[in-house]
């Protein structure tokens, strides 16, 4: 990390300005021309944030605060391409059931949709066969991850590097290549449709991703700190509650929720393994629509609450997932 | 309280050289010694394998007279101050400071069912300690908020807090900011000998090495040229890298071939007396060593008491004038053969000691410029003759 602040130039500052500007003015256009209310007001809204990014770009144009507008703009329109699906999921989940959604901001809302999908049988039986297959796929993938891991960071092992780009490159194999076979193999062995065979494939998932995050634990975490703990005179016991607890616990931790996560978010497995009557992962339930109703609005009520573990891990530890992604962000 | 014997100590490394090669220092008991040396000399490596944490080729260390070659670190019980800090992230500079004492003092507690450790006894030691350290008001800062040199105090005042049989530390001072280093320093050597406390560290400020410590190691390429006390060193240096590596500027080292009872250098002609001419023998090139403060300008009151010396006058290329000093830069040519000899001196050694001048250190009064010329006096006494392939001091009275 560099110390000397980067200040953008006047020119590139103004030109953010304009851009932002323009934008915005085209936005509150169209939005007042052929938007009707209440979806007006989110046009308006949207252009008043890009005009007013634009006024503060020409007020702190000449100025040596270490802002950059482009930054502003690209983060304001990566916002509102992420909020506002969002949005229209949730107001389709709470739209009543009598009602259909003409707009994306939620006139009525009613929250019957989502005590509907927490008490309906196929749902949890999904969500339990996502949570199953997942809990386990970590559980085990977790010792494998650490020890390879390890061995990767601290042994320099012989053909580590290439054992690690093998790693790496599983994780950019598309799934779908390796389902179709995965399936073969599970109907040979007479396992089809069952919860148990959902497990080793998602280690497919679970593995490399796992590895992947602990090599990058461990590439920063402080060993000489071990070291010096062990000169300091602990015993076997101490140097591992006061140097592996304190330092790595938290990693680990946060690495087994991260793979369990994105473990149970796979639905290209699952689809290729499941069959209608068997217990399904809880995103295919939602890709297919096999719900209960075929409302649309139970399938956005759903995914919803499946997209909320992942964001309450967020909120929950921003900074480490940024470190354990690779980013230094403080 | 404790000595330290290294007997013939050697790791050996992947190349030809070993990384500690057969290292024999012995450190009486209370005193502190000083190991210095360029980097990748072996310095955090001899601490490394005196701690516990890397293992010796073979050879042996003794703690009293007691062998504890093959005994772990907790058993050893020396302090070590690592020059990465290693301070724990998740805890505030006073857990940290007090960390070291409490993983004993635990371990004890737990034995003689006393059921807690004496926690004000170690905390009066890490106020006084952080009080010398000026770091009383930083006590409860992690060290993510701390800046280098404050970690770095933290670092040093951990290993101090606890009562260990010896003290090792490794590069300690080495960001504290110029003015504050010598107080840092100070302040520690003054707690360590209050207490009779061991200790050993390494540093690559010299001067830091020749104030600080009773006796001073050189180490290079893992072999100890000399140990000594720092005048010893200075005074009467036992080889050619000893020589060229301590003092500041460095000692000049020119090539010289001896011609009969006489000593030919590129600027000047030094007599032989009959010991030290018998001692170079039928050598046909040696290293003569001059400090730059022995040169005297003719002129000067000091140079006029001088009786025995040798004498040149030569032209100044450039003058650094320094305040208290000046510096003189005579230039001189080298045979191409002999220089050829010379860098190969120097590869072997992996060190720059030749220079193609002679630094003159002369009083800052007189007016010197560049191109004028000058008559140097040496007091003939302050010479060194070292000879240029195993660069043992010939003018050093053999034992």
């Amino acid at each position: 990390m560099s110390t000397v602040a980067y200040v953008p130039s006047v020119r590139s500052r103004l030109w953010a300005s304009g851009t932002s500007f323009a934008l915005g003015f085209a936005l509150a256009n169209y939005g007042i021309l052929m938007v009707v209310r209440p979806d007006q007001w989110l046009w308006l809204a949207a252009a008043a944030v890009l005009m007013l990014t634009g006024a503060a770009g020409i007020l702190f144009a000449d100025t040596n605060r270490s802002v950059s507008f482009w930054a502003v703009l690209g983060l304001e329109v990566f916002l509102m391409f992420t909020l506002l699906p969002l949005l229209w999921t949730f107001t389709v989940a709470t739209t009543p059931a009598d009602v259909t959604a003409r707009s994306l901001w939620p006139n009525e809302v009613s929250w019957q949709t989502f005590s509907d999908v927490l008490g309906s049988g196929s749902m949890r039986r999904a969500a339990l066969t996502s949570a199953l297959v997942s809990g386990v796929a970590t559980l085990v993938s977790i010792p494998l991850a650490i020890a390879a891991a390890y061995a990767l960071v601290r042994l320099k092992v012989k053909g580590g590097r290439v054992a690690y780009a093998l790693v790496v490159a599983v994780l950019l194999i598309p799934l779908v290549a390796l389902a179709g076979p995965i399936a073969d193999q599970v109907i040979a062995l007479d396992r089809f449709g069952s919860r148990l065979s959902l497990i080793p494939p998602a280690l497919l998932i679970t593995l490399p991703l796992s590895i992947w995050l602990f090599v990058t634990l461990f590439k920063r975490a402080p060993w000489s700190l071990g070291e010096a703990v062990r000169a300091d005179g602990a015993t076997r016991r101490q140097w591992f509650t006061r140097f592996v607890v304190p330092v790595f616990g938290p990693g680990i931790l946060l690495i087994a929720l991260l793979v369990f996560v994105v473990g149970s978010q796979d639905y290209v497995l699952g689809a290729a393994l499941s069959t209608t009557d068997a217990p399904l992962p809880a995103s295919l339930l939602m890709a297919r629509g096999d719900l209960d109703t075929t409302s649309s609005a139970t399938i956005a009520a759903a995914g919803l609450l499946w997209a909320a573990l992942p964001v309450i891990l967020l909120l929950v530890a921003p900074r480490r997932i940024h470190q354990l992604l690779g980013r230094s962000y403080r | 309280m404790t000595s330290i014997e290294l007997r013939n100590l050697t790791v050996a490394g992947t190349g030809v050289r070993p990384l500690l090669d057969d290292v024999s220092i012995t450190v009486p008991s209370g005193s502190t010694l000083a190991i210095i040396g360029p980097s990748g000399a072996g310095k955090s490596l001899l601490l490394r394998v005196l701690v516990g944490l890397e293992d010796q080729t073979f050879g042996e260390i003794l703690l009293d007279g007691v062998d504890v070659t093959k005994s772990n670190a907790r058993t050893r019980d020396l302090s070590m101050v690592f020059q990465d800090y290693s301070l724990h992230p998740q805890l505030d500079a006073f857990d940290n400071l007090a960390f070291s004492s409490t993983l004993r003092r635990e371990k004890a507690a737990k034995k003689f069912r006393r059921g807690s450790l004496d926690k004000v006894a170690i905390s009066d030691r890490v106020n006084s300690v952080s009080e010398f350290l000026a770091l009383t008001d930083l006590l409860e800062l992690k060290p993510a908020d701390l800046d280098e040199a404050q970690r770095q105090r933290v670092a040093l005042g951990r290993a101090l807090v606890r009562d260990a049989v010896a003290y090792l530390f490794d590069d300690p001072f080495s960001k504290q900011a110029p003015r504050a280093r010598p107080h840092v320093r100070s302040v520690t050597a003054q707690w360590q000998t209050e207490a009779g406390r061991t200790s050993i560290f390494t540093t690559s400020d010299i001067a830091e090495a020749l104030t600080l410590a009773d006796r001073v190691a050189v180490l290079h390429q893992g072999f100890v040229h000399q140990v000594g006390t720092p005048r010893e060193l200075y005074e009467a240096p036992k080889d050619m890298f000893v020589a060229g590596f301590l003092g500041s500027p460095p000692m000049n080292l020119v090539p010289a071939k001896p011609t009969g009872s006489q000593l030919v250098m590129p600027l000047a002609t030094m007599y032989l007396d009959d010991e030290l001419a018998k001692r170079i023998g039928d050598r046909d090139l040696v290293v003569v060593g001059i400090r730059p403060e022995d040169c005297q300008e003719s002129s000067s009151p000091l140079a006029a008491t001088v009786t025995d010396k040798v004498e040149f006058t030569t032209r100044i290329d450039d003058v650094e004038w320094q305040g208290s000093t000046q510096l003189a830069y005579l230039g001189y040519e080298t045979d191409p053969e002999v220089e050829a000899r010379l860098s190969e001196v120097e590869d072997l050694l992996d060190f720059d000691l030749f220079q193609s001048f002679v630094v003159a250190e002369l009083a800052a009064e007189s007016t010197l410029k560049a191109g004028m010329s000058i008559r140097v006096v040496i007091p003939r006494s302050k010479i060194n003759v070292f000879d240029p392939e195993t660069g043992e001091n010939l003018s050093l009275p053999q034992d």
